[in-house]
């Protein structure tokens, strides 16, 4: 089995404000993963925000981050499931490279600690390939500024 | 002539990303990524805001990421 660490991002809209009728349907995501021997990591509330276009007729929902550890065939099956589920208005999966660190829990400051070393390997690669990003711009001649106005039709 | 003086004033644009040093850009920091789109919500490409290709392909899939969530408009009429 090959498992993964998604961030998942859920939109929910029950038609009512109650927080139980919401939580339920956070209870059914996260028996959905428990089924497919899937560990529900952290959750977070995102709290109620305004669409920026409407998603089967209505303008706002409940945003939710789950953060998942779960076999990666899992995930297309859950999809579906969360498909049908008309109270689910959105989801997405996000495959992580690493696994998450939650500032708020204690365990968190512990294994930082130990995960440390990795960033710095990173941010060395970064600036390298960054040195080669300027000296294939300057290479190329600039572009006249043209202003937003300009682009928009 | 026009062309020569454009020239002599225009400098040079930075990356935003790289001088806060970003790491990987997310969808969820949506305030910033509006700043990236025009106010028709099309994503200004790069050769305008400056930033680098590295970081203009993170905010290519950051921005179409939160308009899937509707964080970011697809249009704006």
């Amino acid at each position: 089995m090959n498992t993964g660490y998604y961030e998942a991002m859920f939109i929910i809209n029950t038609g009512d404000d109650e927080e139980s009728s919401r939580n339920a349907v956070l209870d059914e995501i996260v028996a959905e993963v428990k089924k497919h021997k899937g560990t529900v990591l952290n959750i977070d509330p995102m709290g109620k925000k305004q669409f920026t276009y409407t998603i089967a007729k209505k303008r706002d929902g409940y945003y939710y981050l789950i953060y998942i550890e779960i076999d990666t065939q899992a995930i297309q099956k859950m999809k579906e499931k969360f498909r049908i589920n008309n109270r689910i208005l959105r989801e997405m999966f996000i495959r992580l490279e690493k696994e998450p660190q939650f500032n708020a829990s204690e365990e968190g400051t512990v294994t930082e600690s130990e995960v440390k070393p990795e960033p710095v390997q990173e941010v060395v690669e970064e600036t390298m390939e960054q040195e080669v990003e300027e000296k294939a711009d300057d290479s190329v001649p600039e572009l006249e500024p043209i202003t937003e106005e300009e682009i928009e039709e | 002539m026009a062309y020569v003086r454009r020239r002599k004033f225009s400098r040079r644009k930075k990356c935003k990303f790289c001088m806060d040093k970003v790491k990987m850009i997310d969808y969820k920091d949506y305030e910033r990524l509006r700043r990236h789109l025009t106010e028709r919500g099309k994503i200004i490409p790069r050769r305008i805001t400056g930033n680098c290709a590295k970081h203009q392909r993170q905010l290519t899939t950051a921005i179409k990421r939160a308009r899937f969530m509707a964080l970011l408009p697809y249009v704006v009429e």
